[in-house]
């Protein structure tokens, strides 16, 4: 009855209340009536009766309280009285604020990268149907490669799992200048050959015009060109009649078919033009073989084909191949992976280690609060002592203490959201360029959604715990008897522990952080401490490509390269000129197997692999690479001539270990030779990264390269000059130089060597310097703590510090008592901390670069940082109440 | 009644109950009681009165109607619940309990 009574009466709010009033006026009459009998008028006793009832609206009220769920008016009245209460302690209010404003910023900071990143679906219709397909070799240290173009279209033909296939391969195009090209200026966009499944495997639709069709991949019918929106409406001006036009890219024609949609891109936003790749007929700059394997491979699985069927198919064809074509595809076979998890895998557990520190940011600010409302609920002691007098039951009262909380996280959530939005503009601003869809990042519903979820989740865990103790303490003392049965004793020392506790999760949760920033550093030192092998001081770098169309074969790029470098070097401001095909940290690299002479390697193992590069001879002077043995590259070293190498040590130090590399021959090209004869060892240079050792490394003068991989790989060229005037005026000089060589064409993200060895730290940066930032953030939150911990402790024993000193305590002993009363909680938290440490340090292993995840100088140093901090935080305050006059201690209490 | 904290609101409770253990009566009769039965010493605040009636209703310990007072008017008359009976003997031994035990402090001191 009582559930359905009190509902009905929710519904019927008007007939409960004339009822209350009926009850009521019933009393006052009687009253007045009693009032009348002693011989007073008859509307002084009603006036009588009624005072003695009191406000009768407030009775209504609180009798009608009685009658409903009056939860939800509750909450209101709640609200506004937590924030008259916070309007009347301004102090408190900005303090809490601000703190959970740090904490709840930074975690939806972050928490709108991972979700930009990480979990946001691709682009695409049903993402989670889309595969990366690879070469996967059974030798350990190859791994999983691209595939070669014959491989890719028996993949395509003989697979039985997949709607579709597609293979592409990334590339630069020359967008020419002036008439018939929209008039724009010559312009380098990246694009992409593929295959004519692409968009179907994607599933997109162009906005105009149509998709490639699969007769296009074929020489002689692959001129046709499909844009992207964004090259579409920069250089075409978005013109709808784009489709039939001619575009000239490397000096080819190619007839627009189509624009693709806004916001799409593949693989990443770099690309804006897409091409077909030239499968069947003669392809002038591709080589179509089973040998080189540079092709990308994506499918879409088959509605109702599991993943798991899917790889068993492929590994059926896998081994097909493998049999039929061993000299290429033996010890291969096929595998896949998500694409989503290729796209978003690399970037998760940098992102998920910071999620889990403003996390930790969180739980630091949120004990800071609870220790400030604990250190307040002293103060309000009377305010709650006479709630509870009034009839405001534990219940009621926990339960306003608890709406206090929260609408005090919700401000600081509100305040949080600005400083979120800083953070990310931030982030954005300076983050690492290669961590994809950072840019796409926003402050939107979900993040929102989760934002308020953690606040409020946090408010009603962290602030249940001092409302519980507040209400028990003003029951109590509302309760006056109560202390004769000794509970304001027991609650007091409840009181204690609780903040104790507190004071022991901050300590220990900032020592995680701490040690993981400490961590985090000492491996980003490590990182830009590491032996380059190259100067990068002083060296400016572009890239030119030459394309087909000018430059026909080897001979005619050679001879161009060859007046490239020579017109830069008469340059009086340039020191040295040279040129590589494959610059260190670009991205760029070649592997290619070699065979050494009077050495025949294991049947199983294969040829041995090693990167191949082709140089200038003025490149190694250029880049600053040292000659440790031998000579470098110079004039004689013509095609021609006899053909030379140059090694890396670690080549020197696999294959020749103890013995003089200098002299010895190996071939690129197989065991029939040419032989290359090696004159010199250069250093080890960190080409793939630098946190990646060197691998062996064989470098050749450009100009004896073989003629067929000069025109098929060597295109592109990376210039490296040495200079000591300003990077863009070497670029300005660079762009002149170019031009009285070859007017038509571009000089290609020129740039000082600097900004690659940048660009090569940015992630480790980026995450070294947020996890700094968080760790210093937990920090001082912790550092507040615990100062305001030991200043509430001696506002408390104000008066007995005062009688101690009143007695002859010294100086000494008042610092003593101050500083060791939370000695012991922060003793317990760096121990609980550096035990937590141990424990989560090692998810950050793989983030870690020569440095240990459980390094025991980092670990003590992070520990003897916190609890200087401690120390310092406790002693300020305490020196303080050892400064007390104890006349005027005493006369205050 | 297990609000044990509030001893204000809990001796309230135990008063109503035990005028109400002896019949039937309204909110006025309740107050008069307990007035006249402590011998002038103990005043019902009337404004806790009310509120404190409705929620020993929802409750389940007491039941109130509508009825014709002995006077015409229409008045709201309260009864022991049998769930009240079971709860008054809780409170009064509750109380018993407490009020040897400040005795006997007393006494001590």
């Amino acid at each position: 009855m009582s559930f359905l009574g009190r509902l009905g009466n929710l519904i019927r709010p008007g007939r409960l209340a004339r009822e209350i009033d009926e009850e009521l006026a019933f009393h006052v009459e009687m009253r007045a009536r009693e009032h009348e009998a002693e011989g007073l008028a008859s509307d002084a006793a009603s006036r009588r009766a009624e005072r003695a009832l009191g406000n009768a609206l407030v009775l209504r009220e609180r009798t009608r309280d009685a009658d409903t769920f009056v939860f939800l008016e509750t909450l209101v009245e709640d609200a506004r009285l937590g924030l008259r209460t916070l309007r009347r302690n301004p102090g408190f209010a900005l303090a809490t604020m601000l703190t959970l404003a740090l904490g709840i910023g930074a975690n939806t900071a972050v928490s709108s990268v991972v979700e930009a990143v990480l979990l946001r679906p691709l682009p695409y219709p049903q993402p989670d149907r889309l595969f990366a397909l690879y070469q996967d070799h059974e030798a350990a240290e190859v791994g999983r490669t691209r595939a070669a173009p014959l491989d890719f279209l028996d993949w395509q033909s003989q697979n039985r799992t997949f709607s579709a296939l597609a293979a592409h391969v990334g590339t630069g195009f020359n967008l020419a200048g002036g008439a018939g090209d929209g008039g724009g200026e010559p312009e380098r966009v990246f694009g992409q050959v593929v295959s004519a499944e692409l968009f179907d495997v994607l599933g997109v639709e162009p906005i105009l015009g149509r998709r490639f069709r699969r007769e296009e991949n074929e020489t002689g019918r692959d001129q046709v060109m499909l844009l992207g929106h964004s090259l579409w409406q920069r250089r075409f001006g978005s013109d709808p009649k784009i489709v039939g036009r001619t575009v000239i890219a490397n000096d080819k024609p190619f007839v627009v078919i189509g624009v693709l949609p806004p916001g799409f891109s593949y693989p990443d936003k770099h690309y804006e033009l897409w091409t077909p790749f030239p499968f069947r007929g003669v392809s002038e700059g591709l080589p179509i073989n089973r040998s080189s394997r540079y092709l990308q491979v994506v499918g879409r699985l088959k509605p109702g084909v599991s993943p798991e069927q899917a790889q068993a198919d492929l590994s059926a064809v896998g081994r097909g191949l493998a049999e039929r074509f061993p000299e290429n595809d033996g010890h291969t076979g096929i595998v896949m992976a998500s694409l989503t998890e290729e796209y978003v895998g690399a970037a998760r557990p940098a992102l998920y280690l910071l999620l889990g520190a403003v996390g930790f940011v969180l739980l630091v600010a949120c004990a800071n609060v609870t220790s400030l409302q604990l250190a307040r609920a002293g103060a309000r002691r009377n305010e709650m002592a006479t709630r509870a007098a009034l009839g405001g039951g534990k219940l009621r009262l926990v339960r306003q203490l608890l709406t206090e909380t929260l609408v005090l996280y919700g401000l600081g959530a509100l305040a949080g959201l600005v400083f979120a939005q800083g953070v990310l503009r931030a982030v954005q601003a300076f983050g690492p360029s290669d961590l994809q869809r950072l840019d796409q990042a926003a402050l939107d519903g979900r993040v929102l959604l989760f934002a308020t979820l953690v606040s409020f989740t946090a408010a009603l865990v962290f602030g249940l715990a001092p409302a519980l103790d507040t209400a028990g303490r003003a029951a109590d003392d509302a309760g006056g008897l109560a202390e004769l049965r000794g509970r304001s004793v027991t609650t007091g020392r409840r009181h204690q522990r609780l903040r104790a506790a507190t004071l022991v999760a901050q300590v220990a949760v900032s020592l995680v952080l701490l040690t993981g920033a400490g961590l985090a550093v000492r491996s980003f030192a490590n990182l830009r401490g590491v032996e380059l092998g190259f100067d990068p001081n002083g060296a400016s770098t572009f890239d030119v490509v030459m394309p087909s169309s000018r430059f026909p074969d080897a001979i005619a790029m050679r001879s161009f390269e060859r007046r490239l470098l020579d017109q830069l070097a008469a340059q009086p401001l340039f020191e040295s000129v040279g040129a590589t095909t494959h610059l260190p940290l670009s991205g760029q690299d070649l592997e290619n197997s070699f065979s050494i002479e009077g050495y025949t390697p294991p049947a199983e193992a294969g040829d041995p692999t090693a990167s191949l590069h082709g140089i200038s001879s003025g490149y190694l002077k250029a880049m600053g690479i040292p000659v440790l043995r031998g000579r470098s590259f110079d004039g004689r070293d013509r095609d021609g001539a006899l053909p030379v190498a140059l090694v890396n040590q670690a080549f020197a130090r696999r294959y020749w270990p103890g013995r003089d590399a200098i002299g010895r021959r190996i071939s690129v090209d197989g065991p029939e030779g040419p032989w290359q004869t090696v004159v010199g060892i250069v250093a080890d240079v960190r080409h793939r990264g630098l946190d990646a050792a060197s691998k062996p490394e064989v470098l050749l003068p450009y100009v004896q390269l073989d003629p067929g991989f000069t025109s098929n790989w060597a295109r592109g060229i990376s210039v490296v000059i040495r200079s000591s005037a300003e990077p863009a005026l070497v670029a300005d000089l660079a762009r002149r130089e170019l031009a009285r060589v070859d007017p038509t064409l571009p000089v290609i993200r020129p740039r000082p060597m600097s900004d690659l060895v940048a660009d090569a730290v940015a992630q480790p940066q980026f995450r070294t310097l947020l996890l700094g930032s968080f760790a210093l953030l937990a920090l001082t939150l912790a550092w507040v703590g615990i100062w305001g911990a030991t200043n509430y402790f001696v506002v408390q024993r104000r008066r007995e510090i005062g009688i101690r000193m009143a007695l002859g305590a010294r100086r000494g002993s008042v610092l003593a008592l101050v500083v060791g009363h939370n000695t012991l909680a922060t003793l317990l938290g760096i121990a609980l901390g550096a035990a937590a440490s141990y424990a989560l340090t090692r998810s950050m292993a793989s983030l870690l670069f020569e440095v240990s995840p459980t390094d025991p100088a980092t670990f003590a140093l992070s520990a003897a940082l916190l609890a200087a901090a401690a120390l310092l935080a406790a002693y300020l305050p305490a020196s303080r109440a050892a400064d007390l006059d104890p006349v005027v201690a005493l006369r205050q209490s | 009644m297990s609000k044990r904290d509030n001893v204000l609101q809990g001796t309230l409770d135990l008063l109503v109950l035990r005028t109400l253990e002896r019949g039937p009566l309204h909110g006025f009769g309740i107050a008069v009681h307990i007035q006249a039965a402590s011998g002038d010493l103990l005043r019902v605040e009337e404004g806790s009165l009310y509120p404190a009636l409705h929620r020993l209703e929802q409750a389940g310990l007491l039941k109130g109607e509508w009825s014709e007072s002995e006077k015409g008017r229409r008045a709201r008359v309260y009864r022991l619940t049998a769930k009240g009976k079971r709860q008054l003997a809780v409170e009064e031994e509750k109380w018993q309990r407490l009020a040897r035990g400040v005795a006997a402090v007393l006494e001590f001191a």
